[in-house]
């Protein structure tokens, strides 16, 4: 249980998560790959801030906000779905191409 | 209190001097441009009242100049004024073209033949174009040739007259091709433009070689001693020995070479008879071509300076003369009788040009005939008139018979009387018979070739003459003697058409009282006269005598109107007749060099190399971006995942970059 | 003893967020991230953060991850994702190769750099009481003042907006 174990770990569900974001057709299939990627970022400041922090009062606040941040992240784009949805009635990354040029 | 009112006047009729081409300006303006399908009254009036306005304009200045250069060489040495000048482009700091006009003795002898003769001309259209439906292009073209050719002559700088002798190329051609849906006339416009296009070439590559090592384009500066002086040196091209001024002076002269129509670029002239016939006769005969004698007049003390480019000109000359007299002898059609005729002249004009300088002899640099240079411009100005009758008169004739073969003319002398006996006075002028003008100018030319010690130029000028006079009376004898051999209906002389003509026999019968005038004024006044010389006695009858065999032979071949002498003389000469006939095969041989040589072996490689090698470059330029674009479009294509999978690659390589 | 209790709760990570991100339907797939973020919770007590451990709970599972199972059964019938097709097992292997090269190329950075970060790896931090968290978060000289105000802010116009977005539009003035 070191740092190093912990930092490998992140990383693993970091790398789940994008393999997630590429793989995931649907649109909330994305974000539910978002949050894994979210979660295995919040592991790495809780890792250093238990090993490594000077300051552990910081190292137990930082996440707090990420989380917080991440809510409301997650507030908007699942309002973002929800309207797509009534527009176009599909939420299939493929089928939605308004961005291309 | 008179002479400075005279003085007054002077100064303002020099100063609008610009009016005299301003006038034929407008009348191309207004018609051409605004009334292309306007009533023929109303193109003629204003195509008249331009052209008579340009006309005495002319001759005012004229007698303007008269009176205050010639009358006062105090004040003018050189007997020239330039009126004004205006700089127009800044080549570099010691170079400037500029637009100005300048009056010598002959530029203000062109003028007034000029402005004399396109009215005339004008006046003869309105009635030889009646019945065109190109009548409302037609004036505005010959307004626009006026323009041009006034331009060229009282140009102040060299490369103003070269704009104006391009002005006046494209004029030509738009005249000779006039009849656009006739395809010999769109040829015939297209062989004129290209040979005289492909000797313009030269005259530029002369005209830039002169102006860079005098750095200055003027008349005045090229023709001085120290310009003469300064391209007078030796260089070695592939180790032949070249003269500058040698050069640049041959180079200069080309232009004229086919501006004139001499050997060999002669090809373009007879078939420019191929335009209306009023356009023959100002353009082809009595002004456009004479603009190369012109420039070698203009240009003379730098050409006099190189003795190799004078016996060029004369060479030239005198070969064209007779070549192009032979050729006429056996002629059928009409214009070209009289388009032999006329390179026959020029050729005159020109080896007068080249005999003025006196033949070396020991050690003594030859002086300058000054003779030469007045018997010239003598003869271009009798030449104008004499010949624009002669071919108004051709026109009068091919518009009442309906034909250009004299074959199927003859006996005209009772149905077109005016017309005979104008035409006769003409005949006996270029025949060269005394006292008409072409007498005087012949034997001024013949005389110049005598004094200058050179005899064998002299004799050919006196076998032409005789040729010439054959082969005028030969075209007399069968067009207005004898018997119709064809079926005449409504042989009738327009007034518009038969008065010019007989205003024209003034200056042809009476030209022979100026010739005291030109031979004295008439001259390079900054070349001093290289001695005396002597009028042997003998000549005008020698001469005349010429004159008068030729006239007699004439007759007794063609009297009355007969051919069968001729056609055993025909036959007796066979296939020497054929040559002659065919003007020895020459056309013949430039089509054989465009068509085998030039386009197979240089214009067809150019053309490959246009198509694949230039217009491949571009499609490669366009083909690149398209390439390019669906490389871009395949980058945008909306798709989330390529996007996410992209900026994680990219991640992933900034971090080995920033390794 | 901490050391296997770690690894156990690190391959169960492991293999909930797999089943998160590749279980075809979505309900399944939110339920296993519940799973996850439990273990997540563990973790941090273990790294003796328990009120992270609190906030994650509570948030994450009591907030963020209801919001998404509703809108999950909003929009598909009981999590079937709707797409006729998924992406086939072929393509699924090579755009594993993306997160692969990352993760490869992440450890590969980190490992070969002797980095004085990961030496002392084996200290302790001194336990961190509630009382501590509220000081910090609240006071204005050593503290997160300005943070937690701004993310309080921010809170609300992520609520505001959430709202404007997903609202039905009237029926005039319809755009994409």
């Amino acid at each position: 249980m070191s740092l190093s174990h912990f930092i490998t770990l992140s990383l693993i569900l970091c790398a789940i998560g994008v393999y997630g974001i590429l793989t995931r057709r649907n649109l909330i299939g994305i974000l539910l790959s978002v949050e894994v990627i979210l979660n295995g970022a919040n592991i790495n400041f809780a890792a250093f801030a238990h090993f490594k922090a000077a300051d552990p009062t910081a190292g137990a606040i930082f996440p707090i906000f990420v989380m917080a941040v991440s809510a409301c992240e997650m507030a908007v784009a699942l309002a973002i779905i929800i309207s797509m949805y009534r527009q176009k009635k599909r939420l299939d990354v493929y089928r939605l191409e308004e961005l291309n040029g | 209190m008179c002479i400075a009112w005279r003085n007054l006047m002077a100064d303002f009729i020099f100063t609008h001097s610009y009016l005299i081409q301003a006038f034929p300006l407008l009348s191309f303006v207004i018609i051409g441009l605004g009334m292309t399908k306007a009533g023929k009254d109303t193109v003629k009036t204003i195509a008249l009242i331009l052209s008579a306005l340009s006309m005495i304009y002319a001759l005012l200045t004229a007698l303007t100049y008269l009176f205050t250069v010639i009358g006062q060489p105090q004040l003018y040495p050189d007997r020239s004024l330039i009126c004004f000048n205006l700089a127009w482009l800044n080549f570099s700091q010691n170079l400037t073209a500029d637009m100005g006009i300048y009056l010598d003795p002959i530029s203000v002898m062109m003028i007034v033949v000029i402005t004399v003769i396109s009215f005339l001309v004008n006046v003869y259209s309105v009635g030889y174009m009646k019945d065109d439906p190109g009548f409302n292009r037609f004036f505005p073209l010959m307004a626009l040739f006026s323009f041009s050719m006034l331009g060229l002559v009282i140009s102040s700088n060299i490369l103003q007259m070269f704009v104006f002798w391009e002005l006046v190329g494209v004029s030509s051609y738009a005249l000779i091709g006039f009849w656009y849906e006739k395809p010999s006339a769109v040829a015939a416009s297209k062989k004129a433009f290209v040979v005289t296009r492909f000797a313009d070439a030269f005259f530029l590559i002369g005209i830039l070689i002169v102006s860079f090592y005098s750095n200055s384009f003027d008349f005045q500066t090229l023709n001085s001693p120290e310009t003469a002086a300064m391209l007078n040196k030796n260089y070695l091209f592939v180790s032949l020995p070249v003269n500058l001024l040698t050069l640049a002076t041959l180079l200069i002269f080309a232009g004229g070479w086919g501006k004139s129509a001499m050997f060999p670029l002669h090809i373009w002239l007879p078939d420019a008879m191929e335009g209306p016939t009023p356009v023959s006769s100002i353009i082809h005969s009595a002004t456009m071509v004479v603009a190369g004698v012109y420039l070698t007049a203009r240009m003379f003390p730098l050409f006099a300076a190189s003795e190799t480019t004078l016996a060029v000109i004369q060479f030239v000359g005198a070969f064209t003369a007779v070549f192009a007299a032979v050729i006429a002898i056996t002629q059928m059609d009409i214009k070209r009788i009289l388009a032999f005729s006329t390179l026959s002249q020029l050729g005159y004009m020109l080896f007068s040009l080249g005999v003025a300088k006196v033949v070396t002899t020991g050690h003594h640099d030859g002086g300058i005939n000054q003779l030469g240079y007045s018997a010239a411009m003598y003869h271009v100005f009798t030449h104008a008139f004499f010949k624009c009758m002669l071919f108004l008169g051709a026109g009068s004739v091919i518009h009442a018979v309906h034909s250009n073969d004299i074959m199927k003319m003859g006996g005209l002398k009772t149905l077109m009387p005016k017309t005979y006996w104008s035409l006769l006075a003409a005949c006996l002028a270029i025949g060269g018979v005394f006292p008409f003008s072409g007498f005087w100018s012949k034997d001024a030319i013949l005389l110049a070739a005598l004094q200058s010690g050179h005899n064998f130029t002299f004799l050919v000028g006196l076998i032409t003459g005789g040729l010439t006079a054959f082969y005028m009376f030969r075209f007399f004898f069968l067009t207005f003697h004898g018997q119709p051999r064809s079926e005449f209906h409504d042989v009738r002389e327009d007034p518009w058409m038969t008065i010019p003509i007989v205003i024209l026999t003034v200056p042809t019968v009476t030209a022979g009282l100026l010739e005291h005038f030109f031979v004295s004024q008439v001259t390079v006044a900054t070349l001093a006269e290289g001695g005396h010389f002597a009028h042997p006695g003998w000549l005008p009858f020698v001469a005349s005598a010429a004159a008068f065999s030729g006239i007699a032979l004439a007759w007794i071949l063609y009297g009355r109107g007969k051919i069968e002498r001729a056609a055993v003389l025909q036959r007796a000469a066979g296939s020497l007749y054929t040559v002659v006939y065919n003007k020895f095969y020459i056309d013949e041989g430039y089509l054989f060099i465009t068509h085998k040589i030039i386009f197979r072996w240089i214009a067809t490689p150019i053309k490959w190399v246009d198509r694949t090698v230039v217009d491949g470059t571009i499609n490669l330029c366009g083909w690149l971006l398209q390439l390019g674009g669906r490389g871009v479009r395949f980058a945008q294509n909306g798709q989330l995942h390529f996007y996410l999978g992209v900026t994680v690659i990219g991640f992933v390589m900034l971090l080995f970059l920033g390794k | 003893m901490s050391d296997f209790l770690f690894y156990v709760l690190a391959t169960m990570l492991v293999l909930l967020s797999l089943m998160a991100v590749s279980l075809p339907n979505l309900l399944h797939g939110a339920v296993s991230l519940i799973g996850s973020f439990l273990v997540t919770a563990a973790l941090y007590i273990m790294l003796q953060l328990e009120f992270v451990a609190l906030a994650q709970v509570m948030l994450y599972i009591g907030g963020i991850i209801i919001f998404m199972l509703i809108i999950i059964l909003l929009t598909t019938g009981l999590g079937e994702d709707d797409s006729l097709n998924r992406i086939s097992l072929g393509q699924r292997f090579k755009r594993a190769l993306i997160p692969m090269g990352l993760l490869v190329s992440l450890l590969l950075f980190i490992g070969k750099t002797p980095s004085p970060l990961l030496q002392s790896a084996t200290h302790r931090a001194a336990p961190v009481t509630l009382d501590d968290i509220g000081f910090r978060l609240l006071s204005i000289d050593n503290g997160f003042i300005i943070a937690f105000e701004v993310i309080s802010i921010l809170l609300l116009v992520a609520l505001v907006g959430a709202v404007v977005i997903a609202r039905k539009d009237k029926d005039e003035g319809e755009e994409a």
